[in-house]
């Protein structure tokens, strides 16, 4: 036999086995246009770089996505603060009555003075004694009237108008 | 492939500084396989360009996501199948028709393709195919044209062995049927 004759089998008979069976193309009848192959490698290939190339999409938010999201949420914000103070009175004092304002007042009047101002004014000094008026004297009374004289004139309605 | 070369693919594959490359031979190795798979699933040539490509770009993406619990070409095998039939279902909603009207049409339009060389028998062959049940179908054709094991088509399709015989058995039964009847 020739003298390479052995690396030369080896070398055409392992490609075989490596290969797919061509035998599918007989069964079958299908086939493909002249180069696919090479075709393909390049364009999936061109696409996977692409891929490669392509940077990975953060979570960058575009500024009109933000300015939307802002008002949202002032929208959100503005809906829940009103929905919470609708369920309060509002403080219309036109709304009020007058037999409400008038209860609230004798609440107050009535309400006992408080430990501070009976310090300031015992009890002692509060009470009114009928005979204190009675030792006023005419010249006392006198007295009082020409102090508050000017103050009468102011009283005086003017015949002019 | 060997274990050991199947596993040293998939590290490169794994390795950004490596992938690029070794992406170039696994797609050099495969695509030959997949494609004839997904041939014999659509028909037509340009239709099984498309999902042949789609398929590698989906394992380039989720090349990371792929643990190794299964061969790295059932795992291709399996991402080509799901293509293949997803890409079926949705000509079939784009043409409003049913997925069996879409396989009748899809024979028929053998007729006229260029790319398709059979005789009479080979079409009567594909007409038979197109009325198998989907399972059956991919069952037969992985068996008689892709001459895969049966174990090797139970890690594909996730059936049991016993499963897969009787799918084919029943497969061929029917093929024949049809052939017979045609005559």
């Amino acid at each position: 036999m020739p003298e390479d004759y052995l690396e030369k089998f080896s070398e055409k008979l392992l490609p075989q086995l490596e290969e797919p069976s061509s035998k599918n193309l007989d069964k079958t009848s299908f086939k493909v246009p002249k180069n696919y192959w090479e075709k393909l490698e390049l364009e999936v290939l061109q696409k996977t770089t692409e891929i490669n190339k392509t940077p990975k999409k953060s979570l960058r938010l575009e500024p009109y996505f933000l300015v939307a999201a802002a008002i949202a949420l002032i929208v959100v914000l503005a809906i829940g603060l009103n929905s919470g103070n609708s369920t309060e009175k509002s403080l219309d004092f036109a709304s009020l009555e007058e037999s409400e304002l008038f209860n609230y007042l004798e609440d107050i009047y009535l309400e006992e003075p408080s430990n501070e101002l009976i310090e300031i004014f015992p009890q002692g000094d509060m009470t009114w004694n009928m005979n204190d008026v009675t030792t006023l004297e005419e010249e006392n009374i006198l007295d009082y009237l020409e102090d508050t004289i000017d103050e009468m004139d102011e009283f005086k309605f003017q015949e002019d108008e | 492939m060997a274990l050991i070369e199947e596993e040293i693919l998939l590290k490169n594959l794994k390795d950004e500084t490596t992938r690029a490359k070794a992406f170039e031979v696994l797609l050099n190795k495969y695509k030959e396989r997949l494609y004839w798979h997904i041939r014999r699933i659509v028909l037509n040539h340009d239709d099984a360009d498309d999902v042949l490509q789609n398929t590698f770009i989906k394992v380039f993406r989720s090349i990371d996501g792929f643990e190794g619990k299964s061969k790295l070409y059932s795992w291709l095998y399996r991402i080509a199948t799901n293509e293949a039939l997803s890409f079926l279902t949705s000509k079939s909603r784009k043409l409003g028709i049913s997925d069996h009207d879409l396989q009748n049409r899809m024979v028929m339009n053998l007729k006229a393709d260029s790319y398709f060389e059979g005789d009479e028998i080979q079409y009567k062959l594909q007409e038979a195919i197109a009325t198998l049940p989907e399972k059956q179908k991919l069952v037969f054709n992985m068996k008689y044209f892709d001459d895969l094991k049966y174990q090797e088509i139970s890690a594909i399709l996730d059936t049991s062995v016993g499963g897969l015989k009787a799918s084919y058995h029943l497969a061929v039964k029917k093929i024949e049927s049809f052939i017979k009847d045609s005559l």
